[in-house]
């Protein structure tokens, strides 16, 4: 008899003790989903944005480099053919750049040597690289 | 004559266990709700950071898909233009025209991207600390503010002499 209510005081008192812990962990669940949802809306949002101007940038630039190369495809001239290889060469480039994979070990350092063959390129087609200037200077936008 | 002095002591004494009672209770529920609030947080910063990469993996590669056409088209647009102008016969105005609009389209495009990074959709326990800062949970706690946790055990005192005022200054009075 004496064995039994001691096991029962035991076990109020252990959870007593553990409800510290219980209340703990409980509210642990309820935070980790609410994080697991907040976590994934930030991270999304964020990730988006990263995404989004990465691929309008390589997208400019591969639309830049296809338009050109049915520009210059007729033409003859040996000046004319430098620049048609100059312009594959970038298109190529871009086709084998799996930018849309955020996973992609070599992202930034494929999107070094993709710059730089664009500003290779502007150089041979002897235009300038900066193409927001017009657009910021003829429409006179002050925020 | 005493024991009918004492019939009112015993309840009052009655009345000072049920109290005491009640205060450990209440101070109990405070405790138990600053571990499940203190739990709580654990929580949101370790569900926050397992879910984050994801989320951004799954971002990344909308946000880009989303991109894709419209910087293809700026980018054919000003090959157009440079060449344009590179013909004396030719005018540039009008693709210099368009090459704007889609500038701006893609501006506006980049903005609403932005816009939602700034303000996410509120989350349960934001809605939670607003209602907190409504004071809508108006226990005896007083408002459950994170920052005041460490002096909810003290406000809780203080609530319970509040509202027992009367009778603990009856008991003081019996007691002269």
């Amino acid at each position: 008899m004496a064995g039994i209510s001691r096991s029962v005081t035991d076990d109020l008192f252990d959870s007593i003790i553990m409800a510290d812990d219980r209340f703990h962990v409980d509210g642990y669940h309820k935070g980790f989903e609410e994080g697991m949802q907040q976590g994934f809306i930030e991270g999304r949002n964020h990730g988006m944005l990263h995404g989004a101007k990465l691929s309008a940038e390589v997208s400019f630039y591969h639309g830049f480099a296809l338009t050109w190369k049915c520009l210059l495809q007729n033409t003859e001239d040996v000046k004319a053919r430098k620049r048609l290889k100059a312009v594959e060469t970038l298109d190529a480039m871009i086709q084998t750049f799996p930018y849309e994979d955020p996973q992609y070990e070599n992202l930034q350092e494929n999107m070094e040597r993709v710059r730089a063959k664009f500003r290779q390129v502007c150089s041979l087609l002897s235009v300038t690289a900066d193409f927001r200037e017009y657009v910021s200077g003829s429409e006179g936008m002050s925020f | 004559m005493s024991w009918v002095t004492a019939v009112p002591r015993c309840d009052d004494v009655f009345d000072e266990d049920l109290d005491e009672l009640s205060v450990q209770n209440k101070e109990w529920t405070c405790n138990m709700e600053r571990r499940t609030k203190d739990g709580f947080r654990d929580g949101i910063d370790a569900g926050k950071e397992a879910s984050l990469q994801q989320g951004f993996n799954l971002g990344y590669r909308e946000g880009a898909a989303k991109m894709k056409a419209i910087g293809q088209f700026k980018g054919i647009i000003s090959a157009v233009r440079c060449w344009c102008q590179s013909q004396p016969s030719m005018r540039s105005d009008p693709i210099t025209q368009l090459l704007q609009k889609v500038e701006k389209h893609e501006e506006s495009l980049f903005e609403a991207m932005r816009k939602a990074q700034e303000m996410p959709p509120p989350g349960v326990s934001e809605l939670v600390g607003d209602m907190d800062d409504l004071a809508v949970d108006q226990s005896y706690c007083g408002g459950s503010d994170y920052s005041r946790i460490d002096q909810d055990g003290e406000s809780c005192r203080k609530a319970w002499l509040m509202t027992n005022r009367h009778q603990i200054s009856a008991v003081l009075q019996s007691g002269h």
